[in-house]
């Protein structure tokens, strides 16, 4: 019974959403509401100048809606802070991970292979953050990236190593970095008398205006970036140990 | 241009900065992570409290992030209703005082930082939400502020503790899928996202189905946040359990962030024509209100626990409220939104109170805390005051709310909607007058009540400013808020 009721709401649900997707103007058509209004037309032809920044995407993520994105990445710290609340962090002495204690350790193998690629995981997350600007990429997926590099880490050498080759007191001072990146940046334009987050300075040559704007964007990515890493693997310890009694 | 041209954004983004460097403060010095939030919060209030006297006497302020002009980048758009970012940071300013002695003895001593970096972030998602006038940027913040009270129901540790939190985690959850699914469908059909941009669009759009899907998704969305009759699940359990400063910035101020968004949706969409005149939304609303009232009263009359009481009696003032909103005549809509306001002072004051006695004896049932009010005088008094306030009896301020949103059933030829709050305000005392008697005229049947002590000055502070406010909210200035928000409701009247 209360099955047919459950399938009952959700079809009408289903039905009502159907509707509405019908009616939706189509995707990729000029004259959709979307793509003829002055907004995107805005942003596609006059982003490049504006901006100071080549890749569409990000402009618009970062400059035109920064202010979103300071929202985003501190939804993921709040994510980590919830993680924490429930679970503490990993302690020195009594935490330890199943790697640890298992009699069979990863191969020769898995060790040497990791050995070898973990410093290219790690060029590769830095070159997907610094180009975020240019191409496909930034500070985002740079930063998950690093993360699995840690992750991977961890999990064939065992918690105990990994907690010794990434300090917690490294990662907890550059995990709100984020959102405190966007806060530096925001009163670098206060200062020079602009509104909140604006990357042209006033006073400058537009030449210099645009390295300006260029190096803060840049200053972003890599903030995104490394406090997104830090705050991944954080919440990966915190998830993988387990508790000496 | 000085400093104050950039409050609108400082006040959502101080308190930011401050949770992302709260949890390095924490590690080497935990004793001066509360100092510093409460700093943070007290830096927001000062701002908040310039911002809203300049839309009393100017008129709502508009602020461009990043210098694009609307509709290219995001605005903040400070108006009347914007103004409760004024008694968010009050509240939470006072709730922070109070954390400081309860949190050191509830949590462990690890968790203590998590705390207070929790609490500035849902402080600062709710000023961001209440302050935009972006509806992704609704969004974003909306995100901020559920997680962050998902996480802060579950901080206490226990097992039942983390089952209501995920409770209250799978249908926040849905709510904000809701609403993000209903500002995708808003923004395929108008292509722009901010809010006074769309309500100029909405009238001409090609599809009104679309508009009016999305509409109901965002009230479905909101009404969750805001538990009201059929989404309500989640609350009780969730507010009973959390600890009491973290029940209090819940009941007090969470759930108004739910009723604010069913505000900002209907300024969006207007409240003829169009959407509104295909589904008769308001009055759905009006009778959602009024079920609420009532199951809320009747439920909270057969409750022993103190706090499981309070979070019923939310659900029950949530009805009032949007009983209020859906009655959509002038005089309901002033009781309604000055009800967000004067509620969220009387809640947090008695969920204090009530964190108080606990915090000192231990107990939470009302047959153990009989005879408290010889032991802990002042805080009892207070409770009492907040008692009082929350019945509607007319010297506070919780009576004329009740007044206004009777005068608008009146107005709107709904008696029965009038009968309705009547009967619930009956309710109401019956079932707060069981704490009063409990605690003035009954005999302690505990050894433990006879040797409590009254609560420290950090938590009498903070109890006594609010019972003073129920007091001076009430016939003093009661006109204040009302008149505040009026011309927000003319305008939204006029649409």
């Amino acid at each position: 019974m209360k099955w047919v009721l459950m399938l009952i709401c959700l079809l009408v649900f289903w039905v009502m959403l159907l509707s509405a997707v019908v009616d939706i103007p189509p995707m990729g058509s000029l004259k959709n509401p979307t793509n003829d209004y002055e907004v995107t037309k805005r942003y596609l032809e006059r982003g490049k100048e504006e901006a100071a920044c080549l890749n569409i995407v990000t402009t618009i993520v970062l400059n035109y809606r920064g202010y979103d994105t300071m929202g985003e990445v501190t939804v993921i710290f709040t994510a980590l802070c919830g993680v924490l609340a429930l679970l503490t962090r990993e302690k020195r002495k009594t935490s330890f991970s199943v790697m640890d204690v298992s009699p069979v350790k990863s191969s020769l193998i898995v060790y040497t292979i990791l050995r070898i690629i973990f410093p290219f995981i790690l060029l590769f997350a830095i070159y997907i953050i610094a180009f975020g600007t240019i191409s496909p990429g930034g500070g985002f997926q740079g930063g998950t990236i690093m993360a699995a590099a840690f992750i991977i880490y961890a999990l064939v050498f065992g918690l105990l190593v990994g907690m010794r080759r990434i300090p917690l007191s490294l990662r907890v001072s550059i995990e709100g970095i984020a959102p405190f990146t966007f806060f530096i940046v925001g009163l670098i334009g206060l200062l020079s008398g602009v509104n909140f987050l604006t990357f042209m300075l006033p006073g400058l040559s537009p030449h210099y205006q645009h390295f300006l704007a260029k190096v803060m964007l840049d200053l972003l990515e890599v903030g995104i970036g490394v406090g997104g890493g830090a705050i991944f693997t954080s919440i990966f310890f915190s998830m993988h140990r387990e508790e000496r009694t | 241009m000085g400093i104050a041209h950039h409050f609108p954004i400082l006040v959502v983004v101080v308190p930011l900065a401050a949770a992302a460097i709260n949890p390095i403060i924490g590690m080497s010095r935990r004793k001066a992570c509360m100092p510093f939030a409460t700093f943070a919060v007290f830096l927001s209030m000062i701002m908040s409290a310039y911002l809203v006297a300049k839309v009393y006497f100017i008129g709502p302020v508009s602020y461009h992030l990043g210098g694009w002009k609307p509709p290219f980048g995001i605005e903040i758009y400070f108006d009347e209703l914007s103004a409760s970012s004024l008694l968010i940071t009050v509240l939470g300013l006072l709730i922070l005082i109070f954390s400081k002695k309860y949190i050191e003895k509830k949590l462990p001593a690890e968790k203590v930082s998590t705390y207070y970096t929790l609490v500035l972030l849902n402080v600062a998602g709710m000023l961001g939400f209440v302050v935009t006038g972006d509806m992704f940027n609704l969004f974003v913040f909306t995100e901020i502020l559920s997680l962050s009270a998902y996480a802060l129901v579950a901080i206490g540790g226990e097992k039942i503790a983390e089952m209501a939190a995920f409770k209250y985690l799978l249908v926040g959850a849905v709510s904000s899928l809701s609403i993000l699914l209903a500002i995708g469908f808003v923004y395929s059909i108008t292509g722009t996202l901010n809010m006074r941009d769309m309500a100029l669009r909405l009238p001409e759009v090609h599809s009104l189905r679309v508009a009016a899907v999305a509409f109901a998704l965002f009230i479905v969305g909101f009404c969750v946040k805001a538990a009201l009759f059929p989404t309500h699940i989640w609350l009780p359990d969730a507010h009973a359990i959390a600890p009491c400063p973290v029940s209090a910035i819940l009941s007090g101020l969470v759930v108004k962030t739910g009723l604010l968004g069913i505000l900002r949706v209907f300024q969006v969409y207007r409240l003829t024509g169009g959407v509104l005149d295909l589904t008769p939304i308001t009055t759905i609303l009006a009778w959602l209100g009024t079920i609420s009232i009532v199951m809320g009263a009747f439920f909270a009359f057969f409750q022993d626990d103190i706090k499981m009481m309070l979070a019923y009696s939310t659900i029950s003032n949530i009805g009032y409220i949007v009983l209020g909103i859906g009655l959509a005549s002038f005089d309901g809509l002033r009781g309604g939104v000055v009800h967000i306001f004067n509620h969220a002072i009387i809640k947090v004051s008695l969920f204090l109170t009530a964190g108080a006695i606990i915090h000192q004896t231990g107990f939470r049932k009302l047959t153990d805390l009989r005879g408290i009010a010889k032991r802990m005088p002042i805080t009892m008094a207070a409770m009492s005051i907040g008692i009082i306030s929350i019945v509607g009896i007319p010297p506070t301020n919780g009576f004329i709310c009740k007044w206004f949103i009777a005068l608008g059933a009146m107005e709107a030829n709904a008696p029965l909607f009038a009968a309705a709050l009547l009967f619930g305000a009956l309710f109401i005392f019956a079932y707060y007058i069981k704490i009063v008697n409990a605690a003035y005229f009954r005999e302690p049947t505990r050894k433990e009540i006879a040797e409590a002590k009254e609560a420290p000055l950090s938590m009498l502070i903070p109890v006594t400013i609010l019972a003073f406010a129920c007091l001076m909210m009430g016939l003093p200035l009661a006109y204040l808020p009302v008149r505040y928000v009026k011309p927000w409701i003319v305008a939204l009247l006029r649409g």
